[in-house]
């Protein structure tokens, strides 16, 4: 009795001494935790046993899988194990795509589970108790990386039977083994293109594909891979490493991801390499022959959709009036309204009916600068011409024009030379007379540089006006001119509002010459502008034509003071002829503008529709910046949050592709998408999240905190 | 106005286009420790090897701590090879160094690189593709591109392991100076990515 009850005994205090034996200590290194946990609580003569090394990482931290991409290193895994005992090679949890500025590594964040198998001889002794061993070492990178070793070990009972009860951590070592690829139930096959090696699956795939070669240098990590479905066949093209352009493989290994939004698996692939099919697609990723299509046009929602089937007209003109008012404090027309602001400084001191009179002169000047746009725009678009708003601004002439008027204006504001003599205010009839005409022309200007600048509201309120009846666009156009106007117009009309401006004296002088850095200001921003369309060339032109000017307004002013006589006005003259002549001359480089379109380490694409259709069909999530360099909004709403390194990882960490659209110089393809999503200017942002129907339409001021928010979904 | 012209700091589009071995290297002009500024094609008729380093990777670290990139600078330099020690690392990155922390690196690691080319904006790197710090080019005499990747077969940062790797470099090296062809031409490099600017 005693002797049978012995082994029973003994192997119950066994259990019990044994009950954690499955969970090796953790070993923290730098950056990680690690420790070996078996699936079972015990090991059996014969049979195999799972071994988990499972890691936890810091927080922005990876480790490699088994072909680690561009850098880094995969698991190596020294055993240390009893006599017999064979440790199998690790198995490594899906990889992730893990991008590092130009570089992609393919790695694991988190809590990465390897999975080795380890066979048990038949010779173990049950009740003895094994001692495993391994020296682990892997990379961990962040940015920097650490190579990091440990020494694991776990010690496991030897028992004739397996026990039934299961390891503490066997729930996750089940997910880390249902998480393993699994055996393909689609058909592949691989062959050869001038890019590389071009995957055919054949069956039913849905989601976000992506392929991890088991192999490094086979294909390029961070090469683009175009993928294309007919019918059941989906195609993969991929890039091509050093390693196939010196051999191609039998065939291509790895591990195919299927991601959709609530589920990635992983599937072994084991492509074999055939000729090129016969039906095989195009797979260069630039495919002009894809269907231009606007893929969200249809699905988009607009701010003024509803506005725009309504009848009744009213709510949108009272949109874009506002829209006008906010015009007034919109980065490009802040100058202007400086200047308008130094035309009432300078009638400040003349009577109310004068001040009533530059209003109203002031609000007819913008009135018919923007009846002209709009009916120049519409005329345009009627004979079929492909224009959008602030179309003025892609001729590099009209640019330079611009701003050669605004660097004499500000020349005439440091008091060079004066217009008329109105700005002295001697208080003739000619001086209010000259004041009313610059009124007038205040208001054309204020229109003709405001162009660019149109703000939120007004884009979908212009987009509307140029989809409407002429007659309807044209309200809508003027009642943008009554909110710009609205300001001023208030102030010169109601007397007690006029009487808050302060009293004329000598700090006129120092206003109007502190004006002229603003207006010089607006100069350089022109300049940066004809540099993207006109190069070089065009700046050297444009000096040139701006010191011809200044000499002109420098000579006219000694003509003013009487220190100069008929030859000097014949010199003026001709000095501003003089200045026309290179103007005339300046034309649209030949390379494209090339600085706005990139975001750093961001994956940036050149827009068009076939190359959209590209990277949508690929699964890619992709934002679309439509942007120009006049574009002032554009640019602020690109250095203040798509350029901020919060925005640019959360580019990176959803693998986003930043499509730019310039159309700094006039782009019909460009021009026609932004009609389709019934905008008539830019900026206008979309974002496509993967296999989504249509993109999401971002604000025209976006905010660091939004942007991520449509990235991340949330 | 400064944030409009700052737009213009960002040109680079990253491009990955690897220089082909068995094809002419590509051509490159660089800035030196010196501020002398070279180009590749001036040494046409010599053979040249580009080093990518970080003084700060442990993998870098394990070449020059054990004096193996010393040694194989020393070996083919003294017989006429130009060897340019590239850094690509971004400042704010690691790595990233001014012309007079680079001498003092060559100095205090008794390194002997012909020269140290200072590339922050990364654009040599990307031209070559240089992916890892170290990571290796041998171009001859024509110009050819002979070998690319990684300096030994051994993966790690194991200082142990340097004596029983295949040093890939020297081999390819041998191999040109014997009028022989490379055996391995390419390699997968290994090592910290190279920091390159954002």
């Amino acid at each position: 009795m005693k002797s049978r009850l012995l082994p029973v005994f003994l192997s119950f205090l066994f259990l019990f001494s044994f009950a954690h034996a499955q969970i090796g200590a953790p070993v923290t290194t730098g950056n990680a935790e690690s420790r070996l946990v078996a699936e079972d609580e015990a090991v059996v003569p014969g049979q195999t046993v799972t071994v988990a090394l499972m890691q936890t990482l810091r927080e922005g931290w990876h480790v490699y899988w088994q072909n680690p991409g561009d850098s880094g290193l995969p698991l190596t895994l020294d055993w240390t194990l009893p006599e017999g005992f064979e440790a199998a090679a690790p198995l490594y949890p899906l990889p992730h795509r893990l991008p590092l500025g130009p570089l992609v590594n393919y790695g694991h964040e988190g809590e990465p589970i390897f999975l080795i198998d380890i066979a048990v001889p038949e010779s173990a002794v049950p009740g003895e108790v094994a001692e495993l061993a391994v020296d682990a070492s892997w990379l961990i990178c962040a940015d920097v990386c650490v190579p990091e070793d440990a020494r694991l070990t776990l010690t496991l009972p030897i028992a004739a039977a397996r026990g039934a009860g299961n390891g503490r951590y066997s729930v996750e070592i089940d997910r880390a083994r249902r998480n393993q690829p699994r055996k393909a139930d689609f058909e592949a096959v691989y062959y050869h293109t001038d890019r590389g090696p071009a995957l055919r699956l054949t069956g039913a795939l849905e989601g976000k594909l992506e392929f991890y070669p088991y192999a490094p240098s086979l294909v390029e990590p961070s090469g683009t891979t175009v993928e294309r479905q007919d019918g059941e066949d989906i195609y993969l093209g991929m890039q091509a490493g050093f390693a196939y352009r010196a051999r191609q493989p039998e065939s291509l290994a790895g591990v195919l991801t299927v991601e959709t939004a609530n589920s990635r698996r992983g599937y072994e692939v084991f492509a074999p390499k055939i000729d090129r099919p016969a039906g095989a697609l195009d797979l260069t990723p630039v495919n002009t022959n894809a269907q231009p299509e606007m893929p969200g046009a249809e699905g988009a929602t607009l701010p003024l959709e509803a506005e725009a089937g309504s009848p009744l007209l009213l709510p949108t003109l009272l949109l874009a009036f506002l829209g006008g008012i906010i015009l007034n404090v919109m980065p490009c027309v802040f100058p202007i309204v400086f200047l308008k602001a130094a035309g009432f400084a300078a009638v400040a001191k003349e009577d109310r009916q004068v001040i009533r009179l530059h209003g109203i002169l002031y609000t007819a000047g913008i009135l018919v600068a923007f009846a002209g746009l709009a009916g120049l725009l519409i005329g345009l678009r009627a004979g079929g011409e492909q224009l959008g708003w602030g179309f003025h601004l892609q001729s590099p002439i009209a640019i330079a024009v611009f701003a050669i008027v605004l660097f004499l204006i500000g020349l005439n504001l440091f008091g060079l030379f004066e217009v008329g003599s109105s700005v002295q205010g001697v208080g003739n009839n000619l001086a209010s007379k000259g004041g009313a005409v610059g009124a007038f022309f205040t208001g054309l200007l204020a229109v003709a540089v405001a162009a660019p600048c149109i703000g939120p509201l007004l884009g979908g309120a212009v987009g509307l006006a140029l989809s409407q009846s002429a007659l309807t666009g044209l309200r809508i156009f003027l009642a943008i001119g009554l909110g710009l106007a609205f300001p001023y117009l208030l102030l010169s009309l109601i007397p007690a509002a006029a009487s808050i401006l302060p009293r004329p004296g000598p700090w006129m002088v120092t206003l109007r010459q502190l004006f002229a850095f603003a207006i010089f200001a607006t100069v350089i921003w022109l300049v940066w502008v004809l540099s993207m369309q006109a190069g070089p060339s065009g700046i050297l032109k444009l000096g040139l034509a701006m010191l011809a000017a200044s000499f002109g307004a420098w000579i006219f002013g000694r003509v003013q003071r009487g220190q100069s006589g008929l030859i000097g006005r014949i010199a003026a003259a001709a000095m501003l002829v003089l200045a026309v002549i290179p103007l005339s001359r300046i034309t649209t480089a030949e390379a494209g503008p090339s600085s706005l379109s990139s975001l750093g380490e961001v994956e940036t694409a050149v827009w068009s529709e076939a190359s959209l259709a590209e990277y949508r069909a690929a699964g890619a999530p992709v934002f679309v910046d439509f942007t120009a360099a006049w574009c002032i909004t554009c640019q602020v709403n690109k250095q203040t949050v798509l350029n901020t390194s919060r925005v640019k990882q959360a580019f990176i960490e959803n693998n986003v592709v930043y499509m730019v659209a310039d159309w700094t110089n006039r782009d019909d393809e460009i021009t026609a998408a932004l009609e389709a999503l019934g905008r008539a200017g830019v900026p206008v942002y979309l974002y496509y999240a993967p296999n989504a129907e249509a993109p999401i339409i971002l604000p025209q001021l976006l905010s660091t905190k939004g942007v991520i928010g449509v990235i991340e979904g949330s | 106005m400064n944030m409009l012209i700052a737009a213009l700091a960002f040109l680079g589009v990253s491009s990955t286009a690897a220089p082909i071995v068995g094809s002419t290297a590509p051509d490159f002009t660089g800035t030196t420790t010196n501020g002398e500024t070279i180009s590749l094609s001036q040494f046409e008729n010599q053979k040249v090897i580009l080093e990518w380093s970080n003084h700060g990777c442990p993998y870098v670290q394990k070449h020059y701590n054990s004096g193996n990139m010393q040694s194989v600078q020393k070996r083919t330099t003294a017989e006429g090879v130009v060897w340019i020690t590239i850094i690509s690392s971004a400042p704010g990155e690691q790595g990233y160094v001014n012309a007079a922390e680079a001498d003092d690196l060559t100095h205090t690691r008794k390194a002997a690189p012909t020269y140290v080319v200072l590339d922050p904006e990364g654009d040599i790197g990307r031209l070559y593709a240089a992916k890892t710090t170290p990571h290796m080019f041998l171009i001859d005499e024509d110009q050819t591109l002979q070998y690319a990747g990684a300096i030994d077969s051994i993966p790690t940062a194991n200082v142990n392991d340097i004596a029983r790797a295949e040093n890939f470099v020297m081999a390819a090296f041998r191999s040109l100076q014997n009028g022989q062809a490379v055996v391995t031409k390419q390699s997968q490099p290994y090592g910290c990515a190279v920091k390159y600017a954002s």
